[in-house]
């Protein structure tokens, strides 16, 4: 990766839940010491369960919500040190799609109002006719004609919803996207469309995307690198073909097992749930490794200890945060 | 153990703007035994399929055609015979599992009325029975947790108890109508393995709907592919996925992201093959093949009349002018 345009480290996020009356103070660790870069133009994909914290991560490092320690490096400048005054021009570089595109429009305002409106904050000399005009190149770019400007987003079927979504978070041309689950209330046959359309995007921009998904499929087709939550802690980042071919954390291996691939005779063939149970509360995460109540390799030391994120494979591009990630051969899981 | 037979069967709702028919002309039999995969995208048609054979359908739906389970006819059977059949002989397991849960009963209470309802046993007997169910499906310390409200239970708890209480029922066919999509994958790994082993041991005929082809791949013996109301392909599980004939089988598989195969961020293939275009409103559906503006076979003889389905060999069914025998 050249110099990477963001550098996130040590990033924890808590959430004060209410106190029950005469009830111990509880707080929800959403994101615990997330550490990761991001290269121009790169793709790396978050993946996790729910509850995991990848959606919290996403909007962090944007700011929508606030974290509680660590750095967001911007082009060299840390976020969390900005006031939202010194933060709005930056705001331009830094866009979100979310999961429902309809709720993410706003059902009175025109998709010309929704597709323009970062225009009015950040580019305000435009003249409603070059509002107009640049709007309508973004819909034709996003495969979508001109006379949807004037329409409402009701008359649009989800996949054309998330279109303008795309289309509203690219017009400022920014250089990060945080794609928060967007393509996962699709169809089958328009999230591939929609893929495509982010695929070429980040061709013809250079735009980086933090993809975020709970699907493996895509998360594997479009990301250059992904990096596994679990209870809102790095269990292992890497390049993609690294990670799917050596996969170094249990948890990992566990995920990339459970999918079942479309292809019957590998289907049948995948082997019986390798994870019992489901992932513990973040409000009550295990002591040392958060993955260890569930990990078929778990020892006394993962009890005591938080494992580090150390380098697994050759120079320091993959990193699994695993006390046994030296003996993943000796279990299948 | 009994087949079923759909012929014909159509579903029709009453909407503000009119009668919309969502399924068209049905055809299809279930073996005994076997395990069905149904897929389609939204609207397809492929849930209200089995809502409408079981009349959990909204008020002034109309259901044609008709529906034969063994020797009886379940479209026109009436509320009275169809709520005795549904979870005796059809029980029905849904996407989301509160929905099929009662938040004020316990859990234990919820699935020994189930028994008490369809078999007549007494209130023990149906406790010891929704007992080793529980076990059965694979809930963890069942007996503790048969006294807990569902609220108490994780979703892939939920969801297990709703197989078992769909299953006390000793149904002869159970309906599972996206079953894991709103669960983890590591929890639906857990479903899917509940299902192999009862379609291992039990037998037990079942459907799946999904619009996962993943998760029906594992599990089905043959799988029907739907598309605006109708069946376009329906064939062996292993002959579906090797050489899809139905264009838009074809297309569907063709768009999926491959977990076991590197992608454009690995520099291992280019973009996704898409099917242009959406599905069409089921209010305005084209005249001929449904799919014929999104075919890229499509030709004028395609816009004339619905193309029936027709056998291609080897339990194979395809509505398609244009498909080429495999």
């Amino acid at each position: 990766m050249s110099r990477p345009i963001l550098s996130v480290r040590d990033l924890t996020v808590r959430f004060d839940l209410r106190r029950r009356l005469f009830g111990p103070e509880r707080v929800l660790t959403a994101v615990d010491g997330v550490s990761f870069d991001l290269g121009a133009g790169e793709t790396l994909g978050i993946v996790g369960e729910s509850g995991s914290g990848k959606s919290t991560l996403g909007r962090a490092i944007l700011r929508l919500i606030p974290a509680e320690a660590g750095q967001i490096v911007w082009l060299g400048q840390d976020l969390r040190q900005l006031g939202e005054r010194a933060m709005r021009p930056l705001r331009r570089d830094l866009q979100i799609v979310f999961q429902d595109p309809l709720a993410a429009l706003d059902p009175r305002a025109t998709v010309f109002q929704s597709v323009a409106e970062p225009l009015a904050t950040h580019r305000p000399g435009l003249s409603r006719a070059q509002m107009r005009a640049e709007a309508g190149r973004w819909l034709a770019r996003v495969g979508l004609d001109d006379s949807a400007l004037d329409r409402y987003p009701h008359e649009f079927s989800g996949g054309q919803c998330q279109r303008i979504g795309v289309a509203r978070a690219m017009i400022l041309e920014p250089r990060l996207i945080v794609c928060d689950e967007a393509v996962s209330a699709l169809d089958v046959s328009i999230q591939a469309q929609i893929v495509n359309l982010l695929a070429e995007l980040q061709r013809e921009t250079g735009v980086a995307l933090l993809f975020i998904s709970h699907n493996l499929s895509v998360v594997r087709h479009l990301s250059h690198r992904i990096l596994v939550l679990y209870l809102g802690r790095v269990a292992e980042i890497g390049p993609g073909e690294a990670l799917f071919a050596d996969p170094c954390h249990p948890y990992t291996r566990a995920l990339l097992a459970a999918v079942p691939p479309p292809d019957p005779v590998a289907a049948r063939a995948r082997p019986r749930a390798g994870l019992k149970g489901e992932p513990p509360s973040p409000l009550n995460p295990p002591s040392g490794c958060a993955f260890r109540t569930r990990c078929p390799l778990a020892i006394e030391v993962c009890a005591t200890r938080r494992p580090p994120l150390e380098a697994v494979g050759n120079g320091s591009v993959h990193l699994a945060a695993c006390h046994r990630w030296r003996d993943r051969s000796t279990q299948g899981a | 153990m009994t087949s079923m037979v759909l012929d014909g069967l159509t579903v029709t709702l009453a909407t503000l703007s009119g009668p919309r028919t969502v399924v068209r002309q049905v055809g299809l039999t279930l073996q005994a035994g076997e395990t069905l995969g149904l897929v389609g995208e939204s609207g397809s048609g492929k849930s209200l399929l089995w809502l409408g054979v079981l009349g959990l359908v909204p008020p002034g739906t109309v259901v044609g055609g008709s529906a034969r389970l063994g020797d009886t006819e379940l479209v026109g059977a009436g509320e009275r015979r169809l709520a005795d059949i549904r979870g005796r002989r059809i029980a029905m397991v849904f996407q989301d599992p509160m929905t099929a849960l009662n938040p004020y009963l316990t859990i234990g209470r919820q699935l020994a009325e189930v028994v008490e309802r369809h078999h007549g046993a007494d209130r023990a007997a149906a406790r010891r029975a929704a007992l080793e169910m529980l076990d059965r499906v694979g809930i963890p310390d069942a007996a503790r947790r048969l006294d807990l409200h569902p609220h108490e239970f994780s979703g892939g708890m939920r969801q297990r108890a709703t197989i078992a209480m769909a299953l006390l029922g000793r149904p002869e066919i159970l309906v599972a109508d996206e079953p894991t999509t709103a669960l983890d994958v590591t929890v639906q790994a857990q479903i899917l393995d509940l299902f192999a082993e009862l379609k291992r041991e039990a037998r037990l005929t079942q459907v799946l709907i999904s619009h996962d082809l993943g998760v029906v791949a594992g599990l089905a013996d043959r799988v029907a592919v739907m598309y605006a109301g109708r069946i376009v392909e329906i064939a062996g599980v292993d002959d579906l996925f090797a050489r899809p004939l139905h264009p838009y089988s074809q297309g569907l598989l063709a768009a999926m992201p491959r977990v076991d195969r590197p992608g454009i961020g690995q520099d291992g293939a280019g973009l996704l093959a898409t099917i242009p275009g959406q599905p069409p409103d089921p209010a305005r559906l084209p005249p001929g093949c449904a799919f014929a503006p999104r075919c890229p076979l499509a030709d004028d003889g395609c816009t004339q009349a619905p193309p029936p389905l027709q056998g291609r060999g080897a339990g194979r069914q395809v509505a398609c002018y244009k498909a080429v025998a495999p």
